[in-house]
């Protein structure tokens, strides 16, 4: 290894893309023993005082054994029979039971003379990482490199990585392949996207959307032609549309999703209601696409919004991809109908991405949030309409109807003569294809005149009758949605 | 014995040998741990096991404490008779009695029977049930003892009695535990015991003669509290590292890779349950939905944990064979014994499921290298501990295995699975090196036995609180800790 590769791979990384270096990344990236790599870091150390001074930071690592300071380590003292062995503790500790203490301390460099004194005995000294700055306290932001570390590692036959690097090698040690492997490649980034997406949003979420991620990037692969062809027609722009579907043609939803969706098509519904929509909807199918083209581009927060998320699943699963890639067969082998209808949606998925790179200022955390619905992953292809579907909600059955379930808010008044507010669930009937059609129709303009028709649709939207409801918007809807994208979908679902 | 590394005597060995500049055309070292024998001794382990299609719940508990009764009493006697048959105190000669309730007014003897201690602040179905008509202040429920009001009690298979006198008094017992008992009954009916015996450490296997050449270690680590969230704790990183052998120098290497088993003792998992208020609130308005709802739900389930634990035993395994071990806050059953975590749990390990991975029951025990060892997660020591004054995790431990057994409280106060054939928890053997998990802080002795068992007592503390690991010497059982400190604040 040439020497100075290291100091430029080091200068690259901590003093220009500021990021903390441990002498185990290190040791992954330039395929050098951890010892080497150790010193690596200690000789740049060194250097860097006068080349990049102030703008590298160590942290030490310290073995060996502390001073027996009772106020520190009280408990353990037991310990430090050694140092007196003349004492036995009070216990009824038999004879020669003389415990060692090691430890393995971290420490910033402005401690480490401080540290050093309160050892007894010192076994080694190393660097353990450098830095930009000081690190916090917990050191937590060095639990990113311990992650990469584990994604280099994963990739490398264990043999090599114990020659290469002097890890120790269990020889009984054997991984299996097969099934749980499989499983398991899709392990180690989740917690990596976490961490950069800031999410709150619980791991299986990200899991599922990594996986998601990787069906879209697999799909238009194994049926390309059905999905490219079908949606040249379409516009690129319509990507609210796309958003909706996938997760009522494939998605299982949860009560979560059944929440967020629910949310989402009331908001949808409101946009709807507008009188605009009406005029919309009697346009041609050509004349749609186009207003649809518009409305893309001018309101580009709405798109941007889907296409965010789109983005950060696609950039998350990148980098996993390779390891993905045994998934795959599986994947094909199961492929449904449904199936090609997601390898429609996510080609058309893809295409919103170019559109989003250019057009999205980024605001990830809401993204995560909002897209959780598509997130929450596809159903195993396997599963078949049955009773399962029917008992949840947002199945798709033909002709794009469905059933959701809305909380409906009930006034009574009781035996007391108080008011009393009941949440109830029903079930309703609407279309979603209608739903989506007019929203992305109605966007121009809704804008502007955005309070009025909230107000009209919130009344519209408390339905008495949940039935009547279900009729009223999707025979409204349903004139919207007669040509163009819907009767697309409906030629692949029946 | 203490083989601590050799202070730096060759240039590589230098303490700041790291701290220099590096040089390409040096040799560093690799190192492979020794091959070596690390089983699950079946024969007891089996019991531990239950299959699901073999559980039942129908039976009652009574059963649990005849078995162990049956098997315990014979020992005992045997113990007794030796200490106090052909004694006689008082012209009086002792004489034993069979059964509780022959026991005659004003006679001496020595009876055998199953220790109840009638507690009041122990919890109690009845209590619970009278709760939903009155309401009693709440008792804090760290201990059940109360040395004003407790009864001891000494049950078998005909009745009751209740026991008295000082020497009572200031022994440590527990309910479920078999013991003998010397005196005689007062005229009110109590019987006033003068002696004491238990069973005493069951008989133990001689250790193999060590051969010398190598060290080989046993790591053990309980808590480890892996939450998965931003903030978790780094020297858990660190502890990995140190197993996998690159923390360090040469010699820290070295000595990581006499390291031939690690046991993972309970608690892998932080305990992050929503606590069942908020899931109360939560269910308020959604309860109808919930019903409905397949599979698990992603609002209230958490999987970082997992994950996080998965990735780092699956690097883990590659480097050194691993075992995990359940506790109180992992997810599997909670009553005793535990069964093993679900390797599903953690996908990325279960590649190494049989070789550098296995998931056990808790309590467990192994044979590795001809060590015997017998470990729980702790559960059975925490609930002698609400039973008894003082706070002696060892002594707990020591009492355990002479009562030969190591859940006596279970079925009482430790949940526990009614078992209908044998009590599992009852110790045939005595281990070489008896381990229970979570407990506060590092402690660690030998006992002797009167038939030269040695053992090894080990109180393993929450790598979460502390950031220990202990090294146990297979065959010296010589024991290490190594602590991890991440920061001066982990220190205090």
């Amino acid at each position: 290894m040439a020497n100075n590769q290291y100091s430029t791979f080091l200068a690259t990384r901590i003093v220009h893309d500021q990021e903390p270096i441990t002498y185990r990344l290190l040791s992954r990236e330039l395929k050098v023993h951890t010892a080497l790599a150790k010193r690596y870091l200690y000789a740049f150390h060194t250097s860097s005082r006068s080349l990049y001074p102030d703008k590298v930071h160590a942290t030490y690592l310290i073995s060996g054994q502390k001073r027996p300071i009772p106020a520190i380590s009280g408990d353990v003292l037991m310990s430090d029979v050694s140092s007196p062995p003349s004492t036995l503790p009070d216990t009824d500790v038999t004879h020669d039971d003389e415990i060692v203490q090691t430890i393995f301390e971290l420490v910033p460099e402005e401690e480490l003379e401080d540290a050093k004194s309160s050892f007894r005995k010192i076994d080694y000294v190393h660097v353990y990482s450098l830095e930009p700055t000081r690190l916090p306290e917990d050191f937590i932001t060095l639990a990113e490199c311990g992650r990469r570390v584990r994604d280099i590692d994963l990739r490398e036959d264990p043999e090599a990585i114990s020659k290469t690097y002097g890890t120790i090698l269990e020889p009984v040690a054997k991984r299996q392949n097969g099934q749980p492997g499989q499983f398991a490649s899709a392990q180690p980034n989740p917690p990596a996207t976490n961490v950069q997406t800031k999410s709150k949003a619980p791991l299986p979420k990200s899991e599922m959307k990594q996986e998601r991620a990787l069906a879209e990037k697999q799909r238009p692969v194994s049926e390309p032609s059905a999905s490219t062809s079908l949606f040249a027609l379409g516009s690129k722009n319509t990507s609210k549309n796309h958003r909706g579907r996938p997760t009522t043609t494939e998605d299982e939803p949860s009560s979560n999703t059944i929440k967020k969706e629910i949310e989402k098509l009331e908001s949808r519904d409101k946009k709807s209601a507008s009188p605009f929509t009406k005029s919309v909807s009697a346009r041609s199918d050509i004349t749609r696409v186009k207003t649809q083209k518009k409305s893309g581009s001018s309101t580009p927060q709405s798109s941007s919004q889907v296409s965010q998320e789109l983005q950060s699943m696609f950039s998350s699963s990148e980098d996993e991809n390779e390891d993905k890639e045994e998934q795959k067969p599986i994947k094909a082998e199961n492929e449904t109908p449904k199936d090609v209808i997601g390898a429609i949606h996510d080609s058309f998925i893809s295409d919103d991405i170019d559109l989003s790179i250019d057009k999205t200022p980024v605001n990830l955390k809401e993204e995560e949030i909002k897209s959780e619905d598509i997130e929450m992953g596809p159903a195993p292809p396997l599963e078949e309409a049955g009773t399962e579907l029917v008992e949840q909600s947002l199945k798709k059955r033909p002709h794009g109807r469905s059933r959701r379930k809305i909380t409906k808010e009930i006034h009574i008044k009781d035996a007391n003569g108080f008011l009393t507010t009941k949440y109830e669930d029903v079930w309703e009937s609407y279309s979603e294809l209608s739903d989506e059609e007019t929203i992305s129709a109605s966007r121009p303009v809704s804008a502007p005149s955005s309070a009025p028709m909230k107000k009209g649709s919130t009344v519209a939207r408390t339905p008495k009758d949940k039935d009547a409801a279900g009729k009223k918007d999707n025979g409204a809807k349903k004139k919207q949605a007669g040509g163009g994208q819907s009767s697309l979908m409906s030629f692949w679902k029946k | 014995m203490n083989t601590m590394a050799p202070v730096a005597s060759s240039s590589t060995l230098d303490s700041n040998y790291l701290l220099s500049d590096p040089r390409e055309d040096e040799s560093l070292p690799v190192f492979e741990r020794p091959a070596s024998s690390r089983a699950l001794i079946s024969k007891y382990n089996n019991d531990f096991l239950l299959k699901n299609t073999e559980k039942s719940y129908e039976q009652q508990y009574a059963s649990l404490y005849f078995l162990r009764l049956t098997v315990l009493k014979p020992r005992v006697s045997t113990i007794a008779a030796e200490a106090w048959n052909g004694m006689s105190i008082l012209n009086q000669r002792v004489k034993a009695v069979d059964r509780v309730l022959d026991v005659r007014q004003g006679e001496l003897c020595w009876i055998v029977g199953t220790v109840y201690m009638e507690m009041t602040l122990k919890p109690n179905i009845l209590d619970e049930i009278t709760k939903e008509f009155w309401t009693t202040a709440p008792i804090s429920k760290d201990k059940f003892a109360d040395p004003e009001n407790d009864a001891i009690m000494l049950e078998d298979e005909s009745g009751r009695v209740n026991l008295v006198g000082s020497t009572i008094k200031s022994e440590l017992l527990v309910t479920g535990c078999v013991v003998a008992v010397l005196g005689s009954e007062t005229t009110s009916g109590d019987f006033d015991v003068i002696d004491i015996r238990y069973p005493q450490l069951a008989p133990q296997l001689p250790r193999p003669v060590s051969t010398g050449h190598e060290r080989k270690c046993v790591a053990l680590v309980s808590g480890l509290e892996v939450s998965g969230d931003v903030h978790e704790s780094y020297e858990t990183s660190m502890l990995i590292e140190y197993l996998m052998g690159e923390l360090g120098g040469s010699d820290d290497s070295k000595r990581a890779s006499e390291i031939i088993h690690v046991i993972v003792a309970g608690n892998s998992f932080a305990n992050n349950r929503p606590s069942p208020l908020s899931r109360d609130e939560e269910n308020g308005d959604s309860s109808q939905k919930k019903k409905k709802k397949y599979g698990y739900d992603s609002s209230s389930y958490n999987s970082k944990p997992t994950e996080a634990l998965d990735s780092m035993l699956g690097d883990l395994s590659n480097s050194v064979c691993v075992d995990i071990m359940p506790g109180d806050q992992d997810p599997t059953n909670y009553s005793f014994p535990q069964q093993p975590i679900n390797p599903a749990m953690v996908p990325r390990t279960r590649r190494f499921l049989g070789s550098g991975f296995r998931s056990v029951s808790n309590p467990c025990w192994w044979d590795v290298e001809g060590l015997r060892i017998l470990g729980t997660g702790g559960q059975p020591i925490d609930d002698i501990f609400k039973y008894v004054e003082g706070d002696d995790r060892l002594k707990m431990m020591e009492y355990s295995l002479r009562w030969q057994h190591c859940a006596p409280t279970a079925p009482d106060t430790l949940w526990s699975y009614p078992f209908r054939d044998c009590d599992p928890f009852i110790l045939h053997e005595t281990p070489h090196l008896f381990f229970a998990g979570n407990q506060p802080e590092f402690k660690t002795k030998i006992i002797e036995g009167d038939d030269g068992q040695r053992v090894r007592l080990l109180a393993l503390p929450k790598f979460s609180e502390t950031g220990q690991l202990v090294l146990v010497d297979v065959d010296s059982l010589a024991c290490e800790v190594v602590t991890f400190a991440a920061g001066a604040t982990a220190l205090d």
